[in-house]
């Protein structure tokens, strides 16, 4: 099984690229989280335009992934949930950035 | 779902969301014309009390713009903080801005006490020039760290100003500064504008749901 994956990899990096960032929604939530400190559900809705529960299954599966952080918080007597990315986060954008790049650099014009 | 993504216009779109409420443009429109009512009371009122509105904006305005930023904004727009790379570019901002403002001032206490003494020559309205420029970069360094165009237009109307209304008093014998209240005019309108907007295009979440 190992030997057939070196086999695809070799074949096209591709292969190993990060499909839990690699989805559309996700990516750009993973793109917004990486470009601000942290944010609450509220804001992700309004610069992402996802819907409440489409970000939420989203978040979810970031938050399986460990790429991203949800602390529940009281603002003004108010409960905010605050979306951070974790250090593991953080890296697997920076390697999915680096890998794609290097994918569309080798593209002929 | 909004297609266009790269991570420098991810972090400005963020920042200017926050800016998109008007509540500044108002503050500052309402302090500006606390300053021309005051110029305008002197010729009515003795010379303390003509300073009322001002005191009474410079009391109120910071407590009610953090009050309207917490019932207004907060609950519509949700939460945000920025990373380190922006905060560095407001803190170099701050300090070219600290930098201006004590020259400024320097400048201001040398002229007022006769230290620097323009000659007879120099035209009347050239130190409200100089003040108005000052003012203009302060504003134009506001608007490239926070990431707020209209900044710049405000500055520049602000700058402006100051020798406009220096030379209609000279020319015209206007009494008060009518270029500032139109420019604190011009703010106001346009905080005023822009919060209508933001409220219609930002509804209060249900209240039976998660602040966020």
């Amino acid at each position: 099984m190992a030997d057939e994956d070196k086999a695809a990899h070799d074949q096209h990096p591709l292969v190993d690229i990060d499909r839990v960032i690699h989805a559309p929604a996700r990516l750009m939530v993973l793109t917004y989280l990486y470009a601000v400190d942290h944010v609450d559900y509220v804001f992700l809705t309004h610069l992402t335009g996802l819907t409440w529960g489409n970000l939420s299954s989203h978040i979810s599966k970031l938050e399986e992934a460990g790429y991203v952080e949800v602390e529940k918080k009281f603002v003004d007597k108010k409960p905010h949930s605050i979306i951070r990315l974790t250090e593991q986060g953080r890296t697997a954008f920076k390697d999915y950035k680096e890998q794609m790049k290097q994918v569309l650099d080798d593209l002929p014009d | 779902m909004d297609a266009k993504i790269s991570l420098k216009e991810a972090e400005r779109k963020a920042l200017r969301m926050i800016q998109q409420d008007g509540l500044f443009d108002i503050l500052l429109g309402l302090m500006l014309l606390s300053l021309v009512l005051s110029a305008f009371l002197r010729q009515t009122v003795q010379v303390p009390l003509n300073y009322i509105p001002v005191i009474a904006m410079l009391v109120l305005s910071i407590p009610a713009y953090n009050l309207a930023k917490r019932s207004i904004t907060t609950p519509r727009l949700g939460l945000v903080g920025f990373g380190s790379q922006r905060k560095r570019k407001i803190n170099r901002a701050r300090w070219v801005v600290i930098g201006i403002f004590a020259a400024t001032m320097v400048v201001y206490i040398l002229t007022a006490t006769k230290v620097i003494h323009f000659s007879a020559g120099t035209t009347y309205w050239f130190v409200d020039a100089v003040f108005g420029v000052a003012i203009g970069t302060f504003f134009s360094l506001l608007a490239f760290s926070w990431d707020v165009p209209r900044m710049h237009l405000y500055g520049w109307l602000l700058g402006a100003s100051l020798p406009v209304d220096q030379i209609l008093e000279k020319s015209v014998g206007v009494g008060f500064p009518l270029g500032q209240m139109v420019v604190g005019f011009v703010m106001l309108a346009f905080g005023l504008v822009l919060l209508y907007r933001f409220l219609r295009q930002y509804p209060l979440p249900p209240e039976d749901g998660s602040h966020g």
